[in-house]
C-alpha cells in the first residue's frame, strides 16, 4: 500500500513560564491512501496537537515544531514555505473540528465561508464558487441547500453546522482529511449520521482519514488502524481489530476495559486509577509508570524503545522488550 | 492497589497545590512586576500626603505677604517654591493631595455602595425591580457628565460633600451594570438552586452566596474608578468648579498655568500637580488591570 | 431590523425625559427665584410681575416642565437674556467649534486607536506590543488639561510654532475659504491631539483585548486550515468578529468626547459650547444651561442609537433577533 503521509519522530513543544510541555514527543506513524487511522487516547494526551501539526497549524510561539519529518507524499510539511503550506491547507489536507457552534464563524453567512476556499484553491469566481457551495451542502445532506447557503451559522442546529464544516472540508476534494473529535460535540443519533456521512463522502472523494477521538466505539466503527497516545507518547499501534482483540500496552488494555460492554453485565466498569499526568511535570522514563499496575524499575528511568510485533503491532512497553515478562 | 497508586501520585507531585481562590489571586498579582510596583508608589505617594502636611512647618492657608515670601522659586527652605501670596508649594502639594485622593475614595466608596445595592437588587429579583432600575441606570448614563457636573455646581455651590454626591450619583450606574451582569450569570449557576432547594432566604442568599463572587469584580471596578475619579475631579477643579479655592486640590493649582508667566517660566506651580495627578491615576490603572489579570486569568492567556 | 430600530427609537424616549427631569428638578433647587437671575435689579415691582407673568414663571413647576418639552418639540428652547437671542440661536454660534472639534478627534482615535490595537495584539508581548501598551496607558492616564498645558507651553509659549488661542485667526482679513480653512485646521492641531489622546488610547486598549479574545476562537484556526492568508485571517475573520465590541466603544465615547471638549475649550480658549455653559452657569442663565444640556443628551442618546444600528449591522445575531 502506497503511504500518503508519514510523520517521523514529531517533537512539537510548548514553551511556557511554568516550563516544556511536550505535546507530541517523538511522534511517528504513516497513514496510507484511502485509509482511516485513528489517534485515540485521553483528553491532553497530545492527539490534537499531532494532528494539528501535519497541516503546521500549532501556534508559534508558544508552540515549537523542534524535531522530525511529516510526509505528505514525500514533501515535508515542515520545511515548506508559509506560502506552500497555505496552498496545502484546506486544498491537500483539510480539518473538521470538534466544536461546530464555534468553528464556523458567527459573522459570515454558511455559503461564503465554503466559497472561500473554493475561490483560493480553485480559482473559482464568486458566482462559480456559490453554486458549488450549494452543491456541497446537497452534498453533505442539508435540506434545502438554496436557503442553507444565505443563512448565518447561528440558525443551524449543531449537527446541521457539523454538516456544513464537512462541506467545507471537503469542497477542495482534499487527499487527507483530519477530523479532531467531529462527533463528540453532538446528540448520538446525529453523530451515527454524521459518521456515515464521512464514511461515504471519503469513499466518493478517495480521501484518507485521520481520526482523533477518545471514543472507542467510534474507533470501532471507523477506522482501519489505531494510534494509542499517552502523554505525548506514541504507546501502541495496531490495526482496529487487533487493538480490540490483542490489546498489549497497559494503558490499551485499561483504555479498552474501561469502554462499557453490553454483552457482559458487569456492575462496575473498570477505571485506570489515577489522572494524565501534568504534562509540565512528567515523571522521568515512561509516562504511564506512575499509574501502570505492572511498573518495574527500569520503567521510571527511561521510556522503552518500540517493538513491532506480529509484523505491524507496534509497542513501547518493557513488558514486551528484551527481558520483560510477556516477551 | 487504586488507593495505594493515587497516594503514590500525590508522592510525586503530580497533583498541583491546592490554594484558595483569594490566595490564587494575591499569587497571581505577586508576579505582575508592573502592578507591585504601582501598588508601592501609591503607598509612598499616600504615605507622604499623610506626612508632609502634618510635620511641615508651614501652614496650608496662612498668607504671608511679605515681598520676600512671596513668589519665591525653589530653595532649600521652600522646595518647590511658594505662591504668590507666600503659601509653601511643598507643603501645598501634599495636602491638595490628602484632598484629591479623600475626595476620590469617598467618590468611589459612595457609588459601589450605591451600584452594588441597586445592581444587586436588578439582578437578583428581575422583573419590574430590575426594569426600572436598568432605566434608571441608562438616564444616569446619558448625562453629558462635564456639563452636568458644571450645572450641578453652579447651582448647589461647590463644597467637597456636594463634589462628593454629585460624582458618585453620577457613576453608580456601570458598578450596577457590571454587578447586575454577575448575578444574572452566577444565578443561572447550580450552587444557587441548591440554595434555593435548601430554603435559604433571599436576604441571605444575596449577601452571604452572591456578593463574595462578584467582589472581585468590585475590586477591579473600584480600582480603576479611582484612577477615573481623580480625573474627573482635578478637571472639574482646573475649571474652578470642584474643589475651590483655598482649599487645594491638585486640579486648582494647576489653575495658576493660566497665567503665561507661570507656563513660561514659573515650572513648580503647576508642573508638580500634574505629574502627581498623573503618576497616581497610572498607578491605579496598572493595579486595576493587574488585579483584572490575577481575578481572571484567563483574560490574559 | 426595521423593528429593532423602531424599538429603540422608543426605548429612548422615556430615557430623554428621565434626563429632562432632572435636569428641570436640578435647575428648580437653584437658590433665587429664575426671574430674579434674569432681569435687571433696577426694575420696578410692577416690570418684574409682568416679566413673570409673561414667563408664566408663576405657574407650578411641573406645568412649566410640559408646556417646556411642547415648545421644544417645536424647536423653540427658550430666550437667553444675557445674549438677547433665543437659546437655539446662541447655542448654532457655539456649536460648531465643539462639534468640529468632537468630530476631529474621534476621526483621529478611531483611525489610530483601532489599526494600533490590531497591530498590538497580533504582536502579543512583542516590543512593539509592550511599548504601544505603555503608551496606551500614559494616553488614558494624563489629565487632558494638564498635557493641554504643556503641549502649549512647548508649542505655543517657548516655540511659537501653533496658536496659542482661540479657533480663528482675527487680523485674517477677509480670507478666502482656503485660507480660512488652514487657518482653522492650524488652530486645531493642538487642541484635537489633547482631545484625541484619551479616546485614541481606549480604542487601543479596547480594541487589542477585544482581538486577543477573538483570535483565540476556534472560527480563527478554521480559517487558518483553509489556507487563507494570514492578514485575509485577521483583517477580514477576526477583525469582522473584535468590530462587534469596539463599536460599543464608540456609542460611549461620544459623551466622553463631549465632556472632554469642554476642557479642551476652556484651554485653548475655543468659543464652543463648554465655554458659554461656564459663562452661562456665572451668569445663572438657566434657559440656556437647560438647552445646552438637553441637547448634549440627546446627541448622546443620538450616538448610542447609532452605535446600536451599527452593533446590529455587524452581528448578525442580533439583526434576526
Amino acid at each position: 500500500m502506497e503511504k500518503l503521509l508519514e510523520v517521523k519522530n514529531l517533537k512539537t513543544y510548548f514553551y511556557s513560564e511554568r516550563g516544556v510541555v511536550k505535546a507530541a514527543d517523538d511522534v511517528s506513524f504513516y497513514v496510507n491512501k484511502g485509509e482511516t487511522l485513528g489517534i485515540v487516547g485521553e483528553s491532553g494526551c497530545g492527539k490534537s496537537i499531532t494532528s494539528m501539526s501535519i497541516a503546521r497549524l500549532v501556534e508559534t510561539p508558544p508552540g515549537k515544531y523542534v524535531g522530525g519529518e511529516i510526509l505528505l507524499n514525500g514533501e515535508d510539511m515542515l520545511k515548506v514555505s508559509d506560502e506552500r503550506i497555505r496552498q496545502i491547507r484546506g486544498n491537500d489536507i483539510s480539518y473538521i473540528f470538534q466544536e461546530p457552534m464555534t468553528s464556523l464563524n458567527p459573522v459570515f453567512k454558511i455559503g461564503r465561508q465554503i466559497s472561500e476556499s473554493l475561490m483560493l484553491h480553485r480559482g473559482m469566481s464568486q458566482k462559480e464558487a456559490y453554486k458549488e457551495s450549494i452543491k456541497m451542502l446537497e452534498l453533505v445532506k442539508i435540506p434545502n441547500p438554496e436557503r442553507v447557503v444565505d443563512d448565518y451559522p447561528f440558525a443551524l442546529s449543531g449537527g446541521m453546522r457539523q454538516r456544513a464544516m464537512i462541506a467545507m472540508a471537503l469542497a477542495c476534494e482534499p487527499k487527507l482529511l483530519v477530523a479532531d473529535e467531529p462527533t463528540t460535540a453532538l446528540d448520538v443519533t446525529i453523530q451515527a449520521q454524521v459518521l456515515d456521512l464521512m464514511n461515504e463522502l471519503k469513499e466518493k472523494i478517495d480521501a484518507s482519514i485521520m481520526f482523533i477521538t477518545h471514543d472507542l466505539g467510534v474507533i470501532s466503527e471507523m477506522c482501519d488502524r489505531v494510534m494509542v497516545m499517552y502523554a505525548g507518547k506514541v504507546v501502541e499501534v495496531a490495526t482496529t481489530e487487533d487493538i480490540f482483540k490483542n490489546p498489549r500496552h497497559p494503558y490499551t488494555i485499561g483504555l479498552i476495559a474501561s469502554k462499557p460492554d453490553m454483552s457482559t453485565k458487569s456492575s462496575r466498569l473498570h477505571v485506570i486509577p489515577g489522572n494524565v499526568p501534568d504534562l509540565n511535570n512528567l515523571p522521568a522514563g515512561c509516562p504511564f509508570s506512575t499509574r501502570c499496575s505492572h511498573v518495574m524499575d527500569k520503567c521510571k528511568t527511561a521510556f522503552p524503545e518500540e517493538v513491532v510485533l506480529d509484523g505491524q503491532h507496534r509497542i513501547a512497553c518493557y513488558l514486551y522488550t528484551e527481558g520483560g515478562s510477556k516477551q | 492497589m487504586t488507593n495505594s497508586s493515587i497516594y503514590e501520585n500525590k508522592k510525586t507531585g503530580n497533583v498541583r497545590k491546592e490554594r484558595s481562590y483569594w490566595g490564587d489571586v494575591v499569587h497571581r498579582l505577586r508576579k505582575n512586576r508592573m502592578a507591585m510596583v504601582s501598588l508601592v508608589v501609591l503607598v509612598i505617594i499616600i504615605g507622604l500626603c499623610v506626612i508632609i502636611p502634618a510635620v511641615s512647618p508651614y501652614s496650608i492657608e496662612g498668607t504671608n505677604m511679605e515681598k520676600q515670601y512671596r513668589d519665591q522659586a525653589p530653595s532649600s527652605t521652600h522646595l518647590l517654591g511658594t505662591d504668590k501670596i507666600g503659601r509653601d508649594l511643598f507643603t501645598r502639594l501634599f495636602y491638595a493631595g490628602r484632598i484629591s485622593l479623600g475626595v476620590a475614595l469617598a467618590v468611589v466608596a459612595l457609588e459601589c455602595t450605591i451600584g452594588i445595592v441597586l445592581g444587586s437588587l436588578a439582578g437578583f429579583y428581575g422583573g419590574i425591580i430590575d426594569t426600572i432600575v436598568m432605566r434608571v441606570a441608562d438616564v444616569f448614563l446619558s448625562f453629558p457628565f462635564m456639563m452636568i457636573c458644571i450645572t450641578i455646581s453652579s447651582v448647589l455651590g461647590n463644597s467637597i460633600p456636594t463634589l462628593i454626591l454629585v460624582l458618585a450619583l453620577l457613576s453608580w450606574p456601570s458598578i450596577a451594570r457590571i454587578v447586575r451582569g454577575q448575578i444574572l450569570t452566577l444565578r443561572e449557576m447550580e450552587y444557587m438552586e441548591a440554595c434555593e432547594a435548601l430554603g435559604i432566604s433571599d436576604v441571605k442568599r444575596i449577601f452571604k452566596h452572591l456578593l463574595p463572587n462578584v467582589l472581585a469584580y468590585v475590586i477591579v471596578y473600584a480600582t480603576l474608578g479611582m484612577a477615573s475619579v481623580i480625573l474627573t475631579e482635578t478637571s472639574l477643579s482646573f475649571l474652578g468648579l470642584g474643589v475651590s479655592p483655598p482649599t487645594p486640590s491638585w486640579g486648582n493649582m494647576i489653575q495658576e498655568a493660566r497665567d503665561i508667566i507661570v507656563i513660561k517660566s514659573k515650572w513648580w506651580y503647576w508642573i508638580p500637580p500634574g505629574i502627581s495627578i498623573f503618576v497616581s491615576v497610572m498607578c491605579f490603572n496598572i493595579l486595576g488591570d493587574g488585579l483584572r489579570d490575577a481575578i481572571d486569568p484567563k483574560m490574559k492567556r | 431590523m426595521k423593528n429593532y430600530i423602531i424599538r429603540r427609537i422608543l426605548q429612548m424616549i422615556p430615557v430623554m425625559l428621565g434626563i429632562l427631569l432632572i435636569l428641570f428638578i436640578i435647575l428648580e433647587m437653584a437658590p433665587g427665584t429664575p426671574a430674579s437671575n434674569m432681569m435687571n435689579p433696577k426694575a420696578t415691582p410692577e416690570q418684574k410681575a409682568e416679566l413673570i407673568e409673561k414667563l408664566g414663571l408663576n405657574r407650578p413647576w411641573h406645568e412649566r416642565f410640559i408646556s417646556w418639552i411642547g415648545e421644544a418639540l417645536k424647536g423653540n428652547l427658550g430666550y437667553s437674556i444675557t445674549h438677547k437671542k433665543p437659546v437655539t440661536a446662541v447655542m448654532k454660534d457655539y456649536m460648531g467649534a465643539t462639534l468640529l472639534l468632537s468630530i476631529v478627534s474621534l476621526a483621529i482615535s478611531v483611525l489610530l486607536g483601532v489599526p494600533i490595537g490590531i497591530i498590538s495584539a497580533t504582536k502579543q508581548y512583542s516590543f512593539a506590543d509592550n511599548a504601544l501598551t505603555v503608551f496606551s496607558l500614559i494616553g488614558i492616564s494624563i489629565p487632558s488639561f494638564f498635557f493641554g498645558l504643556l503641549l502649549l507651553k512647548n508649542f505655543a509659549v517657548d516655540v511659537q510654532l501653533f496658536p496659542l488661542f482661540g479657533l480663528e485667526n482675527p487680523l485674517l482679513f477677509n480670507p478666502t475659504f482656503w485660507e480660512k480653512f488652514k487657518d482653522i485646521s492650524w488652530h486645531l492641531v493642538l487642541p484635537s491631539i489633547v482631545l484625541g489622546l484619551g479616546s485614541t488610547a481606549s480604542f487601543m486598549r479596547y480594541t487589542r483585548s477585544s482581538m486577543l479574545e477573538v483570535i483565540k476562537q476556534d472560527y480563527i484556526r478554521t480559517a487558518r486550515a483553509k489556507g487563507l492568508k494570514e492578514k485575509v485571517v485577521i483583517y477580514r475573520h477576526a477583525f469582522r468578529n473584535a468590530a462587534i465590541p469596539i463599536i460599543t466603544l464608540l456609542g460611549f465615547q461620544i459623551p466622553a468626547l463631549l465632556s472632554g471638549a469642554v476642557i479642551t475649550e476652556s484651554i485653548f480658549g475655543l468659543p464652543g459650547l463648554g465655554k458659554i455653559t461656564i459663562e452661562a452657569t456665572l451668569t445663572r442663565n438657566y434657559p440656556l444651561i437647560l438647552g445646552i444640556n438637553a441637547m448634549l443628551a440627546f446627541l448622546t442618546l443620538l450616538g448610542a442609537l447609532v452605535a446600536d444600528i451599527l452593533y446590529a449591522v455587524a452581528d448578525p445575531r442580533i439583526r434576526y433577533d
